[in-house]
């Protein structure tokens, strides 16, 4: 199904490619926000990429490597999208009240998962691109550079880094007084 | 890779509980919308490098690296050698320039590959590794010899990085500690006796000496802290840095004077806090108070390059959807554009200005039209404003992806070969004959000349 509906891309078929996209685009928007923690400009990063792959889709020789190489183009929207020094955008917080006292269990995991929160924020896109390869789309080793694009040895000594500073940006946030939140870089 | 501890459970749990979050309604309209109306271009040649005939560069630089076939015409291998040899002179004949001499004087070449760092002639030749064959050292990027070429520096260890400073032989010179990996962007002072990186991802500035011996920490103003990554820079008289602050609280927040309806019930009131603005202020690295700079086209960004001399500068900014590359004199003023792209939305990168050793052209880049991350290097002479492209529709694969040779007859640039590697060439910089000089590498940097 996946290489006639690129095979009909390649010949114009926007059909053909907003079916494909379909497949992908939940995926695509949810890494973007979890590497760019904006969802204003997860959605631009994937226009891009979206953009990209419709109008280079030629290029592409393995039908069945489509998905591979569409998360390539993802990586680099995301790279040039936490380049870009532009306008700020605001974001409307959206607040769902809770329905119940929260319990000591609940309250404890959510220090825990706003410590998570301040900790991934301290890191660099690249840092979290890489983090977000290996722990949520759970690539192996060899796809997770080839969707980085970088070598393996690199792939695997970035991995290192970042989980240490991200372990460190833990322990560090639990010696200090909590700051407000963090820009999102 | 780490275990899979709790720390890894809890991660990534929480990652995809945050992926998980409601797309936002029409998502996927928006990102399809550009598609409308366009069609996919022709299908390119298939490999990268096929924009120039990389094979008919061995006539120069350099040598190693390059594999030479030699045809089989029946004839032992030793007259084959005199006849290449005899091609290869006359080709130099013709060609007019440096040929097999390794050129005087050329300096040394620091670059990074599989995790170590290495220096070698500035033509590739005789590496010698300076790291620790940990296989996780890196080149500070942007940053990596001081602008008076006696040292260099490299980055190492896993996690919070350390910062080791060394001479053009290799010897260790210094080191220091706790740089946050990809994220601090230590950098030299403009007299080369300093380097400056953020030590706290948000709030903190460090200065060091290069005895690696901390001179000044340089706190944020009140209610203040970076703006993104960027990566603070040294004013030209080295006397404080420059860098991009946020004011005020972040996420949540309020824009203009009706703000949002919703309130934040950890705050006082409820209320949210203004939405930041971005601004510009100098630390002086004496310890006064900072000060908030008067934004200007010089400030769109904070990558500037300077030339040798210290009296010019040139930077890039944006007028959307334009780009545009500006030079100055080094304390602002006289600020004139000399380039002007736009118009196409597919040139969403450039321009990276980087000055001549003579200080009279700049070598930049622009997105190439496609813009699959791909981009066209160029080198234009400011006096006459004549551009011309040296390399056309590359991938870069390091940050910032070229350099100048110290005779600034040619340009080091780092491309991707294919998805997962890349390595360091060079360039005529008139155009042409553009070699691989390190396989496999991508971030690297030539010596600069060293002043006297």
């Amino acid at each position: 199904m996946q290489p006639d509906l690129v095979n009909r891309a390649k010949g114009g078929d926007r059909e053909a490619f907003s079916t494909l996209v379909a497949t992908s685009f939940d995926q695509l928007f949810r890494t973007a926000r979890l590497i760019l923690r904006d969802d204003d400009r997860a959605a631009d990063a994937v226009q891009e990429a979206l953009l990209s792959a419709w109008l280079h889709i030629r290029a592409v020789r393995d039908p069945d490597r489509f998905e591979a190489w569409l998360r390539r183009l993802l990586v680099r929207a995301c790279y040039r999208e936490a380049r870009r020094v532009g306008r700020r955008r605001v974001m409307e917080l959206q607040i769902t009240p809770l329905d119940a006292p929260v319990g000591e269990d609940a309250q404890r995991s959510t220090a825990t998962r706003d410590q998570l929160e301040r900790g991934f924020r301290h890191l660099s896109a690249a840092q979290r691109a890489v983090l977000v390869v290996h722990h949520y789309l759970g690539l192996p080793d060899l796809e997770a550079a080839a969707m980085l694009e970088v070598p393996l040895g690199t792939y695997k000594s970035r991995l290192n880094r970042a989980s240490a500073a991200m372990r460190a940006g833990l322990e560090a946030d639990s010696r200090t007084p909590v700051r407000p939140q963090e820009s999102i870089a | 890779m780490t275990g899979h501890d709790a720390f890894d459970i809890d991660f990534g749990s929480w990652l995809r509980d945050e992926a998980d979050a409601p797309i936002p309604a029409g998502a996927r309209d928006h990102a399809l919308a550009p598609i409308a109306g366009r069609r996919p271009r022709p299908a390119r040649l298939a490999s990268l490098g096929s924009h120039w005939s990389a094979n008919s560069s061995s006539v120069t630089w350099p040598l190693v690296g390059r594999r030479i076939k030699l045809p089989a015409m029946g004839l032992s291998p030793a007259i084959l050698l005199l006849l290449l040899l005899m091609a290869l002179l006359g080709a130099a004949a013709l060609v007019g320039g440096p040929l097999l001499e390794r050129p005087r004087d050329a300096g040394r070449l620091a670059y990074a590959l599989d995790g170590e760092v290495y220096l070698a002639d500035a033509d590739g030749r005789d590496p010698v590794r300076v790291s620790d064959g940990a296989g996780s050292s890196s080149l500070a990027s942007g940053s990596i010899w001081a602008p008076d070429g006696r040292h260099f520096l490299y980055l190492g260890g896993a996690g919070p990085a350390t910062a080791h400073i060394a001479d053009p032989d290799g010897r260790a010179v210094a080191s220091f500690g706790n740089l946050p990996a990809f994220n601090g962007y230590p950098s030299w002072s403009p007299d080369s006796t300093r380097l400056q990186a953020w030590t706290d991802f948000f709030t903190r500035i460090t200065i060091y000496g290069i005895d690696g011996v901390v001179q000044a920490e340089l706190a944020l103003p009140e209610g203040h802290s970076r703006f993104r990554e960027n990566p603070g820079v040294w004013a030209p008289d080295g006397r404080s840095v420059w860098v991009m602050l946020d004011r005020g609280e972040f996420y949540p927040c309020r824009s203009g004077s009706e703000g949002t309806s919703t309130g934040d019930p950890s705050l006082p009131g409820g209320e949210l806090p203004p939405c930041v603005t971005r601004e510009v202020w100098e630390l002086p690295i004496d310890g006064s108070a900072p000060r908030r700079m008067v934004d200007g086209p010089e400030f769109m960004s904070l990558e500037r390059s300077f030339t040798r001399d210290g009296t010019r500068m040139a930077f890039s900014g944006t007028l959307w959807p334009d780009l545009l590359l500006y030079v100055a004199n080094a304390d602002g003023t006289d600020v004139q554009p000399v380039v002007q792209v736009g118009g196409d939305p597919d040139h969403g990168q450039g321009m990276l200005p980087i000055w001549s050793p003579s200080g009279r052209q700049l070598a930049y880049f622009v997105g190439a039209p496609g813009d699959e991350g791909e981009v066209d290097l160029k080198v234009i002479d400011v006096a006459t404003g004549t551009a011309r492209t040296l390399v056309s529709g590359f991938q870069y694969a390091a940050w910032p992806p070229y350099s100048w040779s110290r005779d600034g007859n040619r340009i080091l640039f780092s491309k991707q070969d294919e998805p997962g590697s890349g390595s360091l060439w060079t360039v005529s910089a008139d155009g042409g004959d553009a070699t691989v000089l390190v396989q496999g590498a991508t971030d690297g940097e030539w010596q600069p000349e060293p002043t006297r």
